[in-house]
């Protein structure tokens, strides 16, 4: 009660303020430099809502007090300040700059000024983002910004794989959360890239810790574009082209095929499987299961708005056909966004996110086609499927054909919230932030018989449909003032509470005729009819701050402090605390730097925070009762099958938050006549993991895992990020920029007699062992020394029982006579010692044109398809040509063989590479006729060209944590060819 | 009235704004996962769901599928790895030559399989003590754990050797319990375990169930089980005594059916020749062993039906492992009605009037065969209708005739060999004297088992296995394959604490 009292008289005092006379203001805003008008500015009546727009002449009126502060801001220009006192016309030149430390940055729950972070963050202008064809803004992202490395993936309705800083976890998900409009989601395919305004990428913990509890790898601000006063703008993209594979690796021909075959079978005793004289069919399968898939996109934007309301409609919609025959993707985005001012000193809002997608899925073929017989044809000519018996793989033409997956996911997603100003300077925000959606898919499986390796005999039907509904209500307070004209503070506190419920339901049938309108399970047989649902329910509850002060526009110290709650830990476990701290020093400020020319401007910064991460899963019920998936049928045919329960789950009684603890310095910069931005940075974080310990089957654990918080994690590295933008005459500019980022990984500690081993090939092989003093998910294998060409040098050194000449010679590194697993080496890492981007381009009369790069190196992938056999596959051409064999003593490559090799050096090979990820050649029309503003053609080349040493599809290969890097299942990188078109009215 | 507006307006969003705190925010109800609370010991049909967990476990792919068959069948001279000859079927082929290591995967699942269910077992005896229902029926829900963890600790004494006893439930936390975990007990301690369970449990079993209870563990099936732990442990009278009780119907109805060939076709499920089976019904729910029969199936089959003039016919197909070797088809006496209903070969007719044209392998298990035509059948091929044959009447006599024969009662050895031969449409036995008795005895365990999971067992218990293994082409080394090796990744887990066996 008394509290509330308190609040009551604050309030009464706030309004304390003057509503003495208002009068007409009016006046003329130009532009300093060239004295030319400028419409569009905002003119602000500081501490409310209230303003306006200059006209098109430049030309503005306001109804203002005399006490009233006008604020005059403008994009790209320095803001002014005038008190109206006793004038009633007002002439404002503002003075453009390049803002660099005035820029704006939007940071958690706020926005601050570039020269006030203390925090590591990068923005990506909205522009960059939305010039690339491609599906989501985090494949954008690739190579525009220091410390993020993007693994892209190829299959249409996929969104990428993205890395801040290095990874941080061995068990979690590494990828980074995304903040769109204050709503977090770790799903951004329904984002429509133009719709972004900007992006910010949260580095470091002193700008991740107002998000404490799910910053551990990393936050991505997404803000989207929102009307603005004044004229209706509207906007029109579009672009069409067509997708292919970019390289594909040569395969041995049905001839070739053959002899290595038989060559193969030899050894082991078997009967030759081919007559290659008498080969009739020749399959590409590589060229049968793909094609050029078709992409287009159109998008619409309308926005405008007055002083009161404000609105922004678009609408967008996105085909991507897929490389495997069959294979669509198709999105259909409506984005509506209108911000209402009903008095000066309240507005209220509203985001919303509407996405409709159709995936037609297929299976991944590329792994059947890389494996199937060259031999066997597509179809016979009576229309028969083509197999090869001795081979236990599926025809993937045929795969394809009896395919029928589609899945439909319908989401919204958005915010509405208030705000408030009551008193000068002060600002109470109020959100209700949501994310809904709804799948459903229809998966069927027709009767089919091509042999009884690959058949199915009855058919089959799954109908499932999901949904989800999370939501996060969030309430802050934010208060700016700036006392004695010299110190600044800036408070934001506020707390959360979210909830994240998600549930699905699946019917499955057989039996059901191969058409389309009639996929329901009713027309089943109803006796094989099964069902299962099941559902999940997350909350979580916060409480955050921070503090911002600066002295002088020179010198800010800032804080922040977040106590998060997590129903996904036991009792006692839940809360964590995350906080961080830092400071800013904008040194060309001093007086010392005064009479300096070369440094426009210098800002050093140093931050330290702690952050967290709750991204593993269910520790938060300890032991629950499980009922078995099997139930046993007592009572003979007559009887009803009885359920059966049991404890089969051990959980960790101390699971808690996996925190990362880091500091971060750096210095931006901004020199030779303000053309060259720069920023270097320097970041060191530990984390402290949970690794899945292997319990012993004794323990009777289901699945023999606990999790316990048992790997230290570090990841230090040096970013550097170069742009320089200059023009050599008034019409012809260009920019040149780059970032590179240095990163090493290692592994503090793993406690004990954890056996951190992965990267299975599915095989009974394993590949990665993660141990103290190497990065994650190293390759571990055994190191080759070439091929042993007679029996004589077999038997001379030590090997494996069946070597036989023609095989590899592995190493026997400790030298104890016999090869185990102690000769395995440590051979790298798909962790890139480096990564980098480089865009340039250039705006010359009309025409623009520009080029994106990204790379990687000092990585290593593992080959994992080339050493996966299960007899009688296809070989890679390469090496069945250059085989070893009694006839071929000098062969490189080593003899044919149908048996699985052992994981080793000869299948590491180097991962880096450097790929030009778009290049871009635009035209924009003189703007004399018609009514729009501009209109541009363009065309542009994604991903056209890849410069690697890597012998496989693509060196870019996601995986989770510990298996990263090893390519079992293909999916080749792809390149676009797209002509677009641009109308601004 | 303006200027209060704003007040107003700023004061319920104020108001709104701090909202409810619920105390329970961050303790919601896991959804869809019962949780251990009064609710679970609160009902008392749990206490038999508690149960039916040991139960379940045999029906698990780890348990009774491809790796078990592995490491039973296929190591033996009985069967050969099978399917095409470059389908390895992951480690088959070095279970076919004897050449597994502690990475195979049929090595390390069969470990976890039976671990699973002694796991189970220790937690149905733990919880079912806390319900509240009448002790006669706690008592019966217990034996039958105890007789389900006598089973589960024979398959692993017989696979591993000495291996670490749990008579309770492990606490993980607890290292007094994980140090229990990973000490090898010896072999002789692990098999009187075994006898001190069987014996608690044919104390307190009954004779026979109500018909909705069928294939519950009798009394009957504890004491066959006991008498097959005994002959592995040489202690003859014991088993003798045993096998006797079961034939003189001292504890239900048991014999030997009339027809060989329907022991292990769906007519002869349950029937009076079963003391123990793995119930099995394809359907929902699910409730049948996960992948026993497609493994086993006809690969690259063609089919016609008798009076269909080579019209192809569809039949249940597979996978094609586990074959029946030329050695096994071809050391059959002649008359021997036992070799056409254990093998079917390229050309026969099967009971459902399948011809069998042509298929990949010459011979496959016609014990895992299902009828399509015959047989309950749903077109799930994972999942049949099979029963498992864990313990039957063939196998009582033939332990009881070796017993008597190793005691000196020659009479009684002669009989109960007969009484199998017989049934098989052989004549009476030729053999006399000890020895030769022993061998024939060996001999007919063979022909009657054969395909059933017994075989590498049995020459290994009687100690030729290395001889006859290698004559049929297997790497079998005397002093290390008798027992397969420890997995490694078990070893890991334990912190090196479990020992290897010797040789690997």
């Amino acid at each position: 009660m008394k509290s509330k009292l308190l609040l009551l008289l604050m309030l009464i005092a706030g309004f304390t303020s003057a509503w003495a006379q208002q009068k007409t203001v009016t006046g003329t805003v130009t532009d300093n430099a060239d004295g030319t008008t400028l419409p569009g500015v905002n003119v602000l009546i500081q501490g409310t809502f209230t303003g306006t727009v200059t006209d098109v002449n430049g030309f503005y009126t306001i109804q203002a007090a005399p006490d009233d502060v006008l604020e005059f801001s403008f994009i790209g220009y320095e803001k002014q300040e005038q008190l109206v006192g006793s004038q009633s016309v007002i002439n404002v030149a503002l003075s453009p700059v390049t803002t660099f430390l005035d820029e704006v940055i939007v940071v958690g729950y706020g926005q601050l000024l570039k020269s006030q972070v203390v925090g590591a963050i990068t923005k990506v202008d909205g522009g960059k983002i939305a010039r690339e064809p491609v599906l989501t803004a985090a494949q954008a992202l690739q190579g525009k910004s220091a410390g993020v490395q993007v693994i892209s993936t190829g299959k249409p309705g996929d969104q990428p794989q993205v890395r801040v800083r290095g990874i941080t976890s061995v068990t979690a998900d590494g990828n980074p959360i995304y903040v769109v409009d204050g709503m977090i989601t770790t799903d951004i395919t329904n984002i429509n890239n133009s719709d972004i305004q900007s992006m910010e990428v949260l580095k470091d913990a002193a700008s991740q810790a107002i998000y404490g509890s799910r910053a551990g790898n990393g936050v991505i601000l997404i803000t989207t574009k929102s009307g603005k006063a004044g004229k209706m703008k509207v906007n029109f993209d579009s672009y069409v082209g067509f997708r292919q594979m970019t390289n594909k690796v040569k395969m041995a021909d049905a001839n070739l095929y053959a002899n290595y075959t038989n060559e193969a079978r030899a050894y082991d005793g078997q009967n030759p499987l081919f007559d290659p004289d008498t080969l009739k069919y020749n399959t590409d399968w590589f060229d049968e299961v793909s094609r050029s898939g078709l992409m287009n996109n159109y998008n619409l934007s309308i926005s405008g708005g007055s002083d009161k309301i404000t609105y922004y409609f678009s609408a967008g919609y996105f085909v991507d056909n897929g490389i495997i025959e069959g294979n669509d993707y198709s999105r259909y985005v409506f984005r509506l966004a209108n911000d209402f001012k009903p008095a000066d000193f309240i507005k209220l809002g509203y985001n919303l996110n509407i996405n409709v997608s159709k995936n037609d899925n297929k299976p991944n073929v590329f792994d059947d086609a890389y494996r199937m017989a060259p031999t066997a044809p597509v179809q016979y000519p009576n229309g028969d499927w083509g197999y090869l018996q001795a081979l236990s793989v599926a025809n993937p033409v045929a795969q394809l054909h009896y395919t029928n997956d589609i899945f439909k996911q319908q989401r919204l997603l958005g915010n509405v919230y208030a705000e408030l100003k009551p008193v000068d300077g002060l600002t109470l925000r109020s959100s209700f932030n949501f994310d809904r959606y709804n799948n459903d898919g229809t998966n069927y499986l027709p009767e089919y018989f091509i042999w009884s390796g690959q058949k199915n005999d009855i058919s089959d039907l799954t109908i499932s449909t999901g949904k989800g509904f999370y939501w996060i209500f969030d309430n802050n307070v934010n208060y700016t003032k700036t006392f004695a004209l010299r110190h600044q503070i800036n408070v934001t506190a506020g707390y959360s509470a979210e909830q994240d419920k998600y549930s699905s339901l699946y019917g499955n049938v057989k039996d059901v005729p191969d058409q389309s309108n009639l996929w329901y399970i009713g027309q089943g047989d109803l006796t094989t009819a099964t069902s299962g649902s099941s559902g999940n329910l997350y909350t979580r509850a916060a409480v955050y701050g921070r503090a911002t002060y600066t002295f002088s526009s020179r010198y800010t110290l800032s804080g922040s402090l977040r106590r998060d709650g997590s129903s996904n830990f036991p009792v006692n476990e839940k809360w964590g605390t995350f906080w961080s701290a830092g400071a800013t020093w904008i040194v060309t400020q001093e007086s010392f730097m005064e009479n300096q020319t070369f440094f426009d401007e210098i800002k050093l910064r140093g931050s330290y925070g702690k952050i967290g991460q709750d991204n593993i899963r269910n520790l938060g019920v300890l032991t629950g009762v499980t009922i078995l998936s099997n139930y046993y049928a007592f009572g003979g045919q007559s009887g009803t099958p009885q359920q059966a329960i049991t404890f089969d789950q051990i959980k960790d009684a101390q699971a808690t938050w996996e925190p990362t603890t880091g500091y971060d310095i750096g210095l931006e910069f901004l020199i030779l006549n303000r053309r060259l931005r720069g920023d270097i940075g320097y970041y060191n974080k530990l984390s402290n993991n949970y690794v899945s310990i292997t319990l012993p089957s004794a323990v009777g654990d289901a699945d023999r895992t606990v999790f316990s918080q048992a790997a230290d994690v570090r990841n230090k590295g040096v970013e550097i990020a170069l742009n320089w933008n200059d023009k050599i005459a008034d019409d012809f500019t260009y920019f040149v920029g780059g970032n590179i980022t240095f990163n090493n990984n290692n592994v503090e500690s793993v406690d004990g007699n954890l056996q951190l081993r992965g990267g299975s090939l599915g095989n009974g092989e394993i590949v990665t062992y993660t141990v103290e003093g190497e990065p994650i998910g190293s390759f571990w294998v055994y190191q080759t020394e070439g091929i042993y060409r007679t029996q004589e040098e077999i038997d001379a050194t030590p090997h494996f029982t069946g070597t036989k000449p023609g095989d590899l010679i592995y190493a026997d590194v400790n030298g104890d006579g016999t090869l185990s697993e102690l000769d395995r080496v440590f051979a790298g890492s798909y962790q890139p010692k480096f990564y980098y981007g480089i865009s340039a381009g250039i705006n010359w009369k009309q025409l623009d044109f520009s080029v994106d790069c990204y790379g990687n190196g000092g990585n290593k992938v593992y080959n994992g398809k080339k050493g996966l056999r299960f007899g009688n596959d296809n070989i890679e051409e390469e090496r069945a040509a250059n085989r070893w064999s009694p006839d071929n003593p000098n062969g490189t490559e080593p003899r044919a063989s149908n048996s699985i090799p052992k994981p080793s050096t000869y299948f590491v090979e180097s991962g880096s590479f450097f790929r030009i990820n778009n290049v871009t050649l635009g035209y924009t029309l003189p703007l004399t006729k018609w009514k729009m503003n501009s209109l541009r053609f363009y065309v542009t080349a994604q991903n056209p060209v890849i410069f690697t040493n890597y012998s496989g599809f693509t060196p870019e290969l996601p995986g989770s944590n510990t298996s990263s890097g090893i390519e079992l299942n293909i999916y080749p990188v792809t390149s676009a060819y797209l002509f677009g078109i641009n109308v601004q009215f | 009235m303006k200027k209060y507006i704003r007040f107003i307006i700023v004061l319920v969003a104020t108001a709104l704004v701090m909202g409810a705190c619920d105390k329970d925010w961050l303790d919601p109800a896991p959804e869809n996962q019962l949780v251990t609370s009064d609710s679970t010991f609160a009902d008392p049909a749990n206490a038999t769901r508690f149960v039916n967990a040991c139960y379940a476990n045999l029906l698990t792919w780890e348990q009774s599928a491809f790796s078990w068959m592995g490491v039973a069948s296929i190591t033996s001279d009985d069967a050969d790895k099978g399917s095409d000859p470059g389908d390895l079927g992951a480690d088959k082929d070095q279970m076919d030559a004897i050449t597994y290591t502690p990475t195979t995967i049929s090595v390390t699942e069969v470990w976890k399989g039976n671990f699973q269910g002694v796991s189970n077992c220790n937690q149905a005896l733990a919880n079912v003590p806390k319900f509240d229902i009448p002790q006669d029926l706690k008592n019966r829900l217990m034996a039958e754990a105890k007789f389900l963890r006598a089973y589960y600790y024979f398959n692993l004494v017989r696979t591993y050797g000495a291996v670490p006893v749990l008579d309770q439930v492990i606490d993980a936390d607890n290292p007094a319990d994980i140090n229990k975990a990973n000490t090898r007990v010896p072999v002789e301690e692990v098999y009187a375990f075994i006898e001190q369970n069987l014996n608690e449990a044919i104390a307190v079993l009954p004779v026979s169930y109500p018909a909705p209870e069928l294939g519950r563990a009798t009394k009957g099936a504890a004491i066959a089980l006991l008498a097959k732990v005994s002959m592995y442990q040489k202690k003859w009278q014991q088993a003798f005594d045993l096998t006797n009780q079961i034939i003189n119907y001292e504890v239900g109805n048991y014999g030997l059916v009339p027809d060989y060939a329907t022991i292990w076709r769906e007519v002869g499920e349950n029937s009076i020749e079963a003391l123990f089976e793995i119930q099995a019904r394809a359907g929902i729910p699910i409730a049948a062993v996960q992948q026993y029969c497609s493994p086993q199936g006809i690969r690259g089959g063609k089919f016609s039906f008798v009076g269909n003039n080579g019209r192809d016919t569809s039949a249940f197909t597979g996978w094609g492992f586990n074959t029946p070797s030329l050695d096994l088809f071809n050391s059959y006496e002649p008359g021997d009605l036992r070799r056409k209903a254990t093998i079917m070969s390229i050309g026969d007719t099967l009971f459902d009037n399948v011809i069998i044209d042509t298929a990949a392998n010459p011979r496959y298990n016609y014990k895992a065969y299902v009828s399509k035509y015959e047989e309950s059948w749903t077109g799930n091929d994972d999942r049949t209708n099979k029963n498992v044959r864990l313990l039957r009447m063939g196998e009582i006599y033939l332990i009881n005739a070796e017993a008597a024969n190793e005691l000196g009662n020659t009479a009684k050895a002669i009989a109960s060999l007969n009484a199998v031969r017989n049934r098989a449409g052989l004549g009476d036995t030729q053999a006399a004297g000890h020895e030769e008795l022993r061998q024939a005895i060996w001999r007919e365990r063979r022909f009657e088992l054969a395909m059933e999971y017994d075989r590498f067992y049995d020459l290994v218990r009687q100690g030729r296995a290395g001889q006859v293994l290698r004559a049929h082409g297997k790497n079998f080394v005397d002093g290390k394959n008798e027992l397969f090796p420890i997995p490694q990744s078990e070893i890991y887990a334990s912190g090196g604490k479990l020992t290897q066996n010797p040789g690997y």
